[in-house]
């Protein structure tokens, strides 16, 4: 076993974001940071595991393929095991604390379980947050304004019966007078919500308890509409992305790997690079990306690693240089004695 | 050990830290460190090398090794942030025609995602921003650096897995004085409570890996300590 280092670099082709919990701001959702809006962005790196996990699960699930009946050998169980490590079953093997190689015989079965961990399993490889190498290379897309489509072009009302357009500009007419009822509501709220940081336990009850009626009172605004009840124009929140072209440093490893781990991995990375998108808005273009990595792993005993070779993946193709790399991926293709099913 | 001299090592924060009460130490980082470069999780193998690269005392049952201590700048403090993962299934990427829906009696014939262990998860936790993370040692400071450079390490709770307390540009300078266990009467790392130093008491092992291992009540200074940048090259 042996641990292996990938130093490289992710270039994105597209726009390249991430839409995270908490992100948004005036400004629009933005990037996560490590400080405020001066100091640089980075892609997190439990995306980027995420999107080589999911391609790990369908290594495996390509190579295993039907079972002698034409039957898929696993249920949603062993999927939801294998893809995120969530035990929905309840029936996953438990290891005493504190064991030293606990669960070393399922990793020997399930080599992707061994990789990328479950509750109770620690996985074996780490990945990094893709950090941009200097600034200047990210901006917000996006943005903008949902419009009412005959508002943009006129010509469409050709297709439209006159109780139809009767019907538009009664839906335009009171949305209009609901979205100047509903800012003043929601002005209202935010004034209380504001009071109720710094009030008292008592107060602070009562301050919710009107928050919560103007909440009816949005609500009973809206069930007055006779159809279109949610606003139809509306601004579009823009976003933070790397912009396209844009070189992110990137470090990823596998802790103490045997050949056929480490030749799944790349088996993942391989097929990663049939669809190398990482991130969100894929339906605006973004995600795209080639990646480069220099595989070095330690000697024992040595305070130096050797480089054994390096893994390109662009849409173009996988290129894969280093014939010990060559001989993981072969290790794990020719392997037998795994069931990944065990958990 | 033979020649251990006190440095303190600065590195350039790029990610949130995480920290669950007891404020990570550098022993911690350099045992995950050093296990990844001998190929072992087990203390048996990994404690003897450790002993190799920062000076252990007796005395206390300790590493001479602090607890991390954030660098600020003028520019910016230290800040709350949040390290936030998502787990959620698309078209893409679970299909019905990956699974035998008759399996197990028939019992997930269906992929509800909106509740239940199969939904969509997201989880945040609590993390700290700040330009620069610091720690005081004792030891062989090219060791460290090798250390701190060359294996996958990071800060705090959950880097392997997710990539918090990512570092880069590690810098190490000598000290006039070793201030990597105490600061005057003041811990600045855990050790016994039984020491007469000040800190917060609680319970914790003394050596790594700490996230298993007896505990003991030890004092240990206040999870989140900084200073300027300047003050500390």
């Amino acid at each position: 076993m042996r641990t292996l280092n990938f130093n490289g670099k992710i270039t994105t082709l597209e726009p390249l974001t991430v839409t995270l919990k908490g992100a948004v701001s005036a400004s629009g959702h933005r990037l996560p940071r490590n400080g405020g809006y001066s100091s640089s962005p980075y892609f997190p790196g439990t995306s980027i595991r995420g999107a080589i996990r999911h391609a790990a699960h369908l290594v495996i699930v390509d190579r295993v393929g039907f079972d002698a009946e034409g039957k898929v050998p696993f249920d949603l169980a062993d999927h939801f095991m294998m893809a995120q490590g969530v035990d929905i079953a309840g029936d996953s093997e438990t290891f005493a604390a504190g064991e030293i190689n606990a669960g070393a015989e399922l990793r020997r079965k399930n080599p992707l379980l061994s990789l990328f961990g479950r509750w109770g399993l620690a996985g074996k490889v780490g990945i990094g947050n893709a950090i941009p190498t200097s600034d200047e290379q990210w901006g917000m897309f996006g943005g903008g304004a949902r419009t009412i489509m005959f508002e943009r072009n006129e010509s469409l009302f050709e297709f439209l019966e006159p109780d139809q357009v009767d019907r538009l500009s009664r839906i335009i007419s009171e949305q209009a007078e609901a979205s100047v009822d509903i800012t003043t509501i929601k002005a209202e709220q935010a004034a209380l919500k504001k009071l109720m940081k710094t009030a008292d336990k008592d107060t602070k009850a009562d301050l919710q308890k009107k928050v919560n009626e103007l909440d009816e009172k949005i609500q009973s605004r809206k069930d007055e509409k006779s159809e279109a009840r949610e606003s139809i124009r509306r601004p579009i929140d823009p976003y933070e992305a790397f912009i396209a072209g844009a070189e992110l440093n990137h470090r990823m490893s596998i802790k103490n790997a045997t050949d056929e781990e480490a030749g799944l991995f790349i088996s993942a990375l391989v097929r990663f690079a049939s669809e190398p998108r990482l991130g969100g808005h894929a339906n605006h273009n973004c995600g795209l990306v080639e990646a480069n990595w220099s595989v070095t792993t330690w000697k024992p005993g040595e305070l130096a690693p050797v480089t054994l070779g390096e893994i390109s993946i662009s849409p173009s193709g996988v290129k894969i240089e280093g014939e010990e790399l060559s001989a993981m991926v072969a290790a794990f293709a020719k392997a037998n004695g795994f069931d990944f099913k065990a958990r | 050990m033979l020649n251990a001299k006190p440095y303190r090592v600065i590195m350039k924060s790029l990610s949130p830290v995480v920290i669950s009460g007891i404020p990570p130490s550098l022993d911690g980082v350099l045992y995950e460190a050093i296990s990844q470069v001998i190929a072992s999780n087990n203390p048996s193998e990994v404690l003897p090398a450790l002993r190799d690269v920062l000076l252990f005392n007796e005395a206390l049952g300790v590493f001479h090794a602090s607890s991390l201590r954030f660098g600020i700048t003028p520019e910016q403090g230290v800040s709350a942030a949040t390290s936030v993962r998502c787990d959620y299934f698309s078209q893409e990427k679970l299909s019905s025609a990956m699974f035998s829906p008759k399996e197990r009696g028939g019992k997930y014939s269906l992929i509800r995602l909106e509740g239940g262990p199969t939904k969509k998860r997201l989880t945040s936790r609590p993390a700290y921003s700040a330009p620069y993370l610091t720690f005081d040692f004792a030891g062989d400071a090219d060791a460290v650096e090798k250390l701190l450079t060359l294996t996958h390490v990071g800060v705090g709770y959950d880097y392997f897995s997710a990539a918090n307390g990512e570092f880069t540009d590690v810098r190490i300078i000598p000290l006039d004085e070793d201030i990597s266990i105490s600061s005057g009467d003041v811990a600045v790392r855990p050790v016994p409570d039984t020491s007469g130093l000040d800190g917060v008491k609680g319970l914790s092992p003394l050596i790594p890996p700490y996230f298993h291992g007896e505990k003991v009540g030890v004092v240990y200074p206040e999870p989140v300590r900084f200073n300027l940048i300047t003050t500390l090259l």
